[in-house]
């Protein structure tokens, strides 16, 4: 195993281990590969992220029960939780993010990615998480002052439920000058489907977000 | 494959007023079906409620935006996943094509006109995607 030094190579590992219920073996995994030399940013995408595509894949086709699923998406994101330690002592860029799943959507992990991603650009944080009420959404933009909200949907039917969330923050005092981000597998299948909700910008992934923000910041 | 414009948000409202009731009955018509009942057995009806619930959410979810990327996909979902469950392709056209009798019969023309063309374009379009 010490011959690998590139992320793709631990992504099938990592996925065995999940699948085989081994959440040390795969935690393990992980520290090994940073250990080598593979940078944080690499294992989100490259084993983090790879491997959450393949599970949903083998769900889909059956190959898998929910029961694994979730249990594959609940080992990795506490793997990376134990991360953390390297991901928040990036220097301040004096940026802020508020991140928040449509209300009913429980698969947070994609907006935890790119959570994390902004916080490793030296942004902070704060991340809601699912089944926000939009009160708490709105406060938290106003006490922290968000530069960005962003919005993860993960599922179709959340569709009209993001619209209406957006132009409940866009209609307020508060979130009115807050640019919002939206990400997420129905953003995905339609290229334009960003504009038709009214976000101000769209991303495929963590390491898009970080790029299409800067840009509408003007950031570097 | 010419797709169907975003319904008018009164539309929009309209179904949402009406879709408990409409995928009550798009169940009921289901239920009737020898071919629906007998590959779900003694849970038939909770799993047509809960398939029909997903059905109309996903539609709305094309509705309120006039996008046919969302629908190809669950085409592409359901001929992969379905098939798993049980579920033949045929009656799942007929399901759709109970929700358009219901719509019809429960919302104002004005309404329906707008809606059902998201349906049929499903039923044309299943075995092409």
């Amino acid at each position: 195993m010490g011959s690998q030094t590139t992320p793709h190579k631990y992504s099938k590992e990592y996925l065995e281990h999940l699948l085989n219920a081994d959440r040390n073996a795969a935690a393990n995994l992980v520290f090994e590969a940073i250990d080598n030399g593979v940078g944080i940013k690499d294992i989100y995408m490259d084993i983090f992220q790879a491997s959450q595509h393949e599970v949903g894949r083998l769900w889909q086709n059956n190959e898998i029960s929910v029961a694994q699923e979730h249990f594959c998406s609940a080992a990795t994101q506490m793997i990376m939780s134990q991360l953390y330690p390297k991901i928040f002592n990036s220097e301040k860029n004096g940026l802020r993010l508020v991140a928040t799943c449509v209300g009913g959507e429980l698969h947070e992990i994609g907006l935890r990615m790119v959570t994390d991603f902004f916080e490793m650009e030296g942004w902070d944080t704060y991340y809601l998480g699912a089944n926000t009420p939009i009160e708490s959404i709105l406060s938290t933009i106003e006490t922290y002052k968000a530069d960005v909200l962003a919005i993860s949907t993960s599922m179709t039917f959340h569709i009209e439920k993001t619209r209406a969330l957006i132009k409940e923050i866009k209609d307020s005092d508060v979130g009115k000058d807050t640019l919002i981000l939206v990400g997420g597998r129905p953003f995905n299948l339609a290229q334009d489907l960003w504009k038709k909700v009214n976000a101000d910008a769209f991303a495929s992934d963590a390491m898009q977000a970080i790029s299409v923000m800067e840009k509408q910041l003007s950031v570097n | 494959m010419s797709f169907p414009k975003a319904v008018s948000q009164e539309a929009m409202n309209a179904y949402n007023k009406a879709k408990k009731q409409i995928e009550a009955a798009v169940v009921e018509r289901a239920m009737k079906d020898k071919k629906d009942i007998v590959q779900h057995g003694d849970k038939a009806e909770d799993i047509l409620r809960s398939g029909i619930s997903f059905t109309s959410e996903i539609m709305a979810s094309a509705m309120t935006v006039g996008e046919p990327g969302l629908l190809k996909d669950q085409i592409e979902w359901s001929k992969s996943r379905l098939v798993h469950d049980g579920v033949d392709q045929e009656q799942i056209k007929k399901r759709f094509q109970y929700f358009i009798q219901e719509i019809e019969r429960q919302l104002p023309q004005d309404y329906s006109t707008q809606i059902v063309p998201f349906f049929d374009w499903m039923i044309r379009n299943y075995s092409k995607v």
